[in-house]
């Protein structure tokens, strides 16, 4: 495994020999080709808002369809039109202020952190231990496993909370792979419980 | 407070008005924007109206009736005239003690 050490070694060695080729390279893109993207960003928005409909019916429209997003859709399905209506109606009354734009915004929050902690379906034991599984997986697959794999090929002195580090040599290796497989093992056996646990509710 | 209306919690103020409203007639948002402010001086935003008009039409004291194009008219159901008796019955007796006792004490001052 010596290119895992080679690598970066060669990468710093390229930047150094092309250090020249590099710093024209960022001149010519901070100077040329970023005002160039800036300027036709600015260009398109302009475009687009010349193509824009300026007429006060369209302006009502975008303000009421912009208020509206705030909501949930499946509030909107029941009373999105309605409330349209209303809005258009203030609006043209000239209470269209941006009192009346915090209140929407407010309520259209507070409808969709009612909806989002509204109670589901129960969940069955199965969710239950597949949830654990899959929350618990990556400890022992990624800062356990792969982590403190990395850390040994690149003979990083640091252990931090690495528990193979603080083992004898020879330990380490299987212990890196022992929390490997139980990483794998954990994750599997999630994933299985989780798809055999949706399989009833998907023929409904 | 009428247990209905305490259920509603912050928009067992806007409930009332709302009620109160409807207590003439069936009528849609807009309208009903214009009769509080007429009668309470209070400007229901609409944010605010369409939240309590969802709380009561799903703890079924008003309902929704068939309206005209877009604009949906709503209507006081049995239950909910109760709950607005109530809640203004409490509403009176606060007044009035609360109206006594600022008389009286501005008699013995």
């Amino acid at each position: 495994m010596t290119w895992v050490r080679a690598t970066p070694r060669y990468v710093c060695q390229m930047a150094e020999r092309h250090l020249l080729l590099f710093v024209l390279a960022s001149i010519v893109f901070w100077t040329l080709l970023s005002p160039l993207a800036l300027g036709w960003l600015v260009l398109w928005l302009i475009d687009r808002y010349r193509a824009l409909d300026k007429s006060p019916a369209a302006k009502r429209e975008r303000q009421v369809t912009r208020l509206l997003r705030w909501y949930p859709a499946d509030w909107l399905a029941r009373y999105g039109d309605e409330m349209a209506v209303l809005l258009h109606d203030m609006i043209i009354e000239g209470r269209g202020g941006p009192r009346l734009g915090l209140n929407v915004v407010k309520e259209g929050l507070a409808t969709r952190l009612a909806a989002s902690s509204a109670p589901g379906p129960a969940v069955t034991p199965r969710q239950a231990l597949a949830g654990l599984w899959l929350g618990l997986c990556a400890i022992p697959l990624i800062p356990q496993g792969l982590v403190p794999a990395v850390m040994k090929l690149t003979e990083t002195p640091t252990r931090s909370w690495f528990l193979a580090l603080y083992l004898p040599d020879t330990y380490q290796w299987p212990l890196i792979a022992a929390m490997i497989a139980l990483g794998l093992l954990m994750l599997g056996a999630g994933v299985s419980l989780a798809a055999t646990g949706t399989a009833p509710a998907a023929r409904v | 407070m009428s247990a209905e209306l305490a259920g509603l919690g912050r928009f067992a103020g806007p409930a009332t008005l709302i009620l109160s409203s409807l207590a003439q007639g069936p009528q849609h948002g807009y309208g009903i924007t214009k009769d509080v402010e007429e009668f309470a001086g209070v400007r229901l935003q609409p944010g605010t109206l369409y939240g309590a008009l969802s709380r009561l039409e799903h703890d079924g004291l008003i309902e929704a009736l068939a309206g005209d194009g877009r604009r949906r008219p709503y209507g006081i159901t049995p239950h909910g005239a109760r709950a607005l008796a109530a809640q203004l019955t409490a509403q009176r007796r606060v007044t009035d003690v609360g109206l006594r006792r600022l008389s009286m004490g501005l008699m013995t001052s």
